[in-house]
């Protein structure tokens, strides 16, 4: 019975895709949409461009670069734009991305939008800064078991200027099984006065498809491409207390952030910068921020370990990486004087800072990370 | 469940390099809708089912999380790691997006585990799809009787 609904189906989907091949064709022969003008930000930028691609590809060729992790597949959600002009209502594709505030807002997919009549957007800024750059492989080290340190030289453009706490997104070229490029979000750990080389901290995850190639084909002298910089995480003027929590890779915009912030020698009353792992094996780069809290004295760095082994030896703090926050609210971190707090790390993670930070008085506004991490 | 256009996208969806790298199907040839078929009647014949069993992996999923990727026992019998990666991953059904990572589930009297994923999960409670032999994430009807004690 299930099989014969099943066949019934097939032959269904069968004619409904082969219709819509006839139907794309038939539309790009007949419909020329001609000229098509792109407003951006209210008249900030227009573009003249041919009519009948989608949004996403049509600004890519424009040389502005919305995001995106799934190259225009409606697979990833990432490629959203306000529009602010009527171009009708949701498509099937783009529901299972907008909760009910981003439809409300008219929040597309800029890759499931197809360019038919004049549309007006609104884009951040940072955006016109974005770039894409050839660059090559320089170094890559294992920083422990899961995690690597990615270095890459840019070529063409060679250099960029970012803010600390932006990210890239890497280029991953076709292997095994996959027939087109992936691309991937990853936050930049270098800092912004390094302008010729970059350097990501990547985390292998189990059957990932950018990180099982980084972590097992990617091999120095290599050339990759990088669309960058990216995201609207960075540190905002202050002069009171910081706090940074992050978690396994999510010592990657901190590294940059914070190094770039000793640099310069920004004013703080204090910073703060909690990172947890499980046991010392997930733990890397320790010695690095080590150093860094004896050359600067506004500086501390608190690493807390889940449930160290004895074998660990570990003097430091133990539990949650949230419970080494609090632990430490209300003694050394006087909450009168706690400013802004930055995350970085897993859903799970965002969430439970965000209960602890609010619960400890800090407005949920003056609490950064990235949105769709 | 209903066979639609939509299951045989769902399906197109789920070949390897599409969502993921190896797909869901790993050496299974069947079609999508004899895999559930084939699952729902051996969790009949085990005696288990479905929604008892996404009851008891919530609970379980619900007792982790708030450890942030560190592993935990709960009631003495399990042990529950759910490792979050940054990053979403969509329903091949197009209704919802789902974190990347792991979870691991043992039964610490037998050692057996389920290694499943926020979207496995979702496939499994609310498609009742278990995924093809051979796939990296399929769940067995008996590894779910036994590691969850059903
Ligand atoms: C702004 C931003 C910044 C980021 N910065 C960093 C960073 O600095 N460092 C870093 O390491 N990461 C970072 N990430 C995460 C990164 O972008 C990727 O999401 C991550 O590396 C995983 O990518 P992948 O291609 O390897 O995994 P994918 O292939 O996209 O997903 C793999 C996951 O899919 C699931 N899966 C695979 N097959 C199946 C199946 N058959 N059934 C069910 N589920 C399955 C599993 O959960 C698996 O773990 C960042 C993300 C964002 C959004
Ligand atoms: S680019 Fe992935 S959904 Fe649009
Ligand atoms: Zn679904």
């Amino acid at each position: 019975m299930i099989a014969d609904i099943f066949f019934v189906s097939f032959l269904t989907a069968g004619i409904s895709a082969v219709l819509a091949a006839i139907i794309s064709v038939i539309d790009a022969i007949v419909n020329n949409y001609g000229d098509i003008t792109i407003d951006i930000n209210s008249g900030k930028k227009q573009l003249v461009v041919k009519g009948g691609s989608p949004l996403l590809s049509t600004l890519g060729k424009e040389k502005i670069y919305i995001p995106s992790s799934c190259g225009g597949r409606a697979t990833c959600g990432v490629c959203k734009v306000k529009v602010t002009s009527n171009i009708g209502p949701h498509l099937p594709t783009e529901l299972p991305f907008m909760n009910d505030e981003e439809k409300e807002m008219n929040i597309r997919l800029s890759c499931q939008i197809k360019l038919k009549q004049d549309i007006s957007i609104d884009v951040p800024e940072s955006l016109f800064a974005v770039q894409r750059f050839k660059t090559e492989v320089i170094s890559l080290k294992n920083l422990c078991y899961d995690t690597k340190e990615v270095r890459l030289k840019l070529l063409e453009p060679n250099s960029i200027s970012f803010k600390p706490g932006q990210f890239a997104q890497i280029v991953i070229p076709p292997y095994g099984k996959l027939k087109e490029q992936t691309i991937r979000a990853y936050s930049i750990s270098s800092q912004p006065s390094h302008r010729n080389v970059l350097e990501f901290i990547i985390r292998q995850v189990p059957e990932g498809i950018a990180t099982t190639y980084v972590h097992t084909k990617m091999h120095e002298g290599e050339q990759i491409d990088i669309i960058a910089p990216m995201g609207d995480f960075y540190v905002h003027d202050n002069t009171d207390i910081m706090i940074c929590i992050s978690g396994g890779s999510g010592m990657a915009p901190f590294k940059s952030i914070l190094f770039d912030m000793f640099e310069k020698q920004i004013e703080r009353k204090a910073v703060w910068y909690f990172h947890g792992g499980n046991t010392l094996r997930d733990m890397y780069n320790m010695e690095l921020f080590q150093e860094l809290e004896k050359k600067w004295p506004i500086f501390h760095f608190a690493p807390v370990l889940f449930k160290p082994n004895p074998q660990d030896n570990w003097q430091g703090e133990t539990g949650l990486v949230t419970e080494g926050a609090t632990n430490k609210f209300g003694k050394e971190i006087n909450l009168a004087e706690l400013a802004d707090a930055y995350l970085c790390g897993s859903p799970g993670l965002i969430d439970a800072s965000i209960k602890i930070l609010t619960q400890a008085g800090l407005d949920a506004s003056k609490i950064y990370y990235d949105k769709f991490a | 469940m209903k066979a639609s256009p939509e299951f045989l996208q769902a399906q197109e969806k789920m070949k390897p390099g599409v969502l993921t790298s190896d797909g869901f199907f790993g050496n299974d040839s069947r079609p999508l809708v004899d895999i559930i078929a084939a699952d729902e009647t051996s969790m009949q014949h085990l005696g288990i089912t479905f929604e008892n069993a996404a009851e008891k992996l919530i609970k379980l999923i619900a007792a982790a999380r708030p450890a942030l990727g560190n592993c935990i026992t709960v009631d003495n019998t399990w042990e529950v790691c759910v490792d979050e990666a940054r990053g979403g991953l969509p329903c091949p059904f197009r209704d919802g997006l789902y974190s990347k990572g792991i979870i691991t589930v043992t039964n610490r009297d037998s050692g057996k585990a389920l290694v499943f994923t926020d979207l496995s999960f979702h496939l499994f409670s609310k498609h009742h799809f278990l995924q093809g032999n051979g796939s990296r994430f399929r769940i067995e009807p008996k590894d779910l009787k036994a590691v969850l004690d059903l």
